[in-house]
């Protein structure tokens, strides 16, 4: 059997890596505001970070499954080491890239790519806790001269599943785009 | 000297063997570890938890059909298949040898060509191995659903 295909495995992995913080139904689109007196404050400024501020996955077992809308949801596992995410390759002309952790702890990142043949936009936001799911959703854009715009969505959801085999070199050990 | 088997001695060629899809060697049920590189490149490492029902041979889209598949004699396993549309044609070869149950290897090489464009090679050589069992109560990831398992 072949393994899925690996950009789609590459960004996914790019977008659960990011995920942290407890998942949280409100508005991960936080302002800038005060705490309203006597409780807890209801929203506050996204803050910029990068890949060395992203907590560490448990170490272990991790199964994927990435939706991209086509009725045939992908569904692999990854034996991670815990150690800290690295930066994946960027593609060619994606020089624009942020990352924030919002108020409520969603990690969101936006990308945009040009080239002369197409231009990609990308925003991601991604949740869980690390220890046992996180989850992520992806909306990528892509135009072009010669490129009527079309955007797909890709949904992905992790789950600790256990420890890595005994022995087991961690795929993020072995993965030239993700050693570390 | 008389042709045919040699006495005390095992043949030292044979013929391929045309088999069915249905021949081809299942990946031992468990965890399997990928180390897959493209046009020469490093490797990346992926792991899946299989059922036991996966074909250790290459899996591609229909419009490949029908797929030639052989066995031959020292035990590998060589697929040709080709993918003709009007916009382009894709002629694919690949290798498979190794133990089902332990240990694997295949080389693939992909040949595009299209009515107008340059012809463009790809290669892909994959390294798999058996890890272990896959995770107590683990749904393998080769079964399909949407939940994945869990």
């Amino acid at each position: 059997m072949k393994p899925t295909s690996t950009a789609a495995v590459a960004l996914a992995s790019l977008m659960l890596l990011a995920a942290c913080g407890p998942k949280s139904g409100g508005n991960a689109t936080a302002s800038a505001g005060g705490a309203p007196a006597g409780g807890a404050p209801t929203s506050g400024p996204d803050v910029q970070m990068n890949f060395s501020d992203l907590p560490h996955p448990r170490a272990g077992l991790w199964q994927n499954t990435i939706d991209d809308g086509d009725g045939k949801p992908a569904t692999m596992t990854s034996c991670l080491s815990g150690k800290t995410p690295t930066m994946p390759k960027m593609p060619a002309g994606c020089s624009q890239f942020s990352m924030k952790r919002t108020f409520l702890g969603h990690i969101v990142m936006d990308m945009n790519c040009t080239t002369p043949q197409f231009t990609m936009v990308m925003h991601s936001e991604a949740t869980g806790d690390f220890q046992s799911n996180m989850s992520s959703d992806a909306t990528m854009t892509m135009s072009g001269p010669h490129i009527p715009a079309k955007t797909t969505k890709m949904h992905t959801e992790a789950h600790y599943v256990g420890p890595c085999a005994p022995g087991q070199t961690p795929d993020d050990l072995v993965d030239s785009n993700a050693a570390g | 000297m008389p042709s045919g088997v040699r006495a005390a001695a095992a043949p030292a060629s044979g013929p391929d063997v045309q088999i069915d899809p249905a021949d081809q060697p299942h990946l031992k049920a468990g965890l399997w570890q990928f180390l897959i590189g493209r046009d020469g490149g490093k490797p990346d490492a992926t792991t899946l938890c299989l059922s036991g029902k996966a074909t250790a041979m290459p899996h591609l889209p229909s419009c490949f059909t029908p797929l030639n598949l052989k066995r031959t004699f020292q035990g590998a396993y060589v697929m040709d298949a080709t993918c003709a549309t009007p916009d382009f044609t894709i002629v694919a070869h690949a290798v498979l040898t190794g133990d089902a149950g332990s240990k694997i290897s295949s080389d693939e090489a992909t040949t595009t060509t299209t009515p107008t464009g340059p012809t463009t090679r790809g290669t892909m050589h994959t390294d798999a191995h058996y890890v272990g069992p896959c995770a107590l109560g683990q749904k393998p990831d080769d079964v399909g659903g949407p939940s994945g398992g869990g």
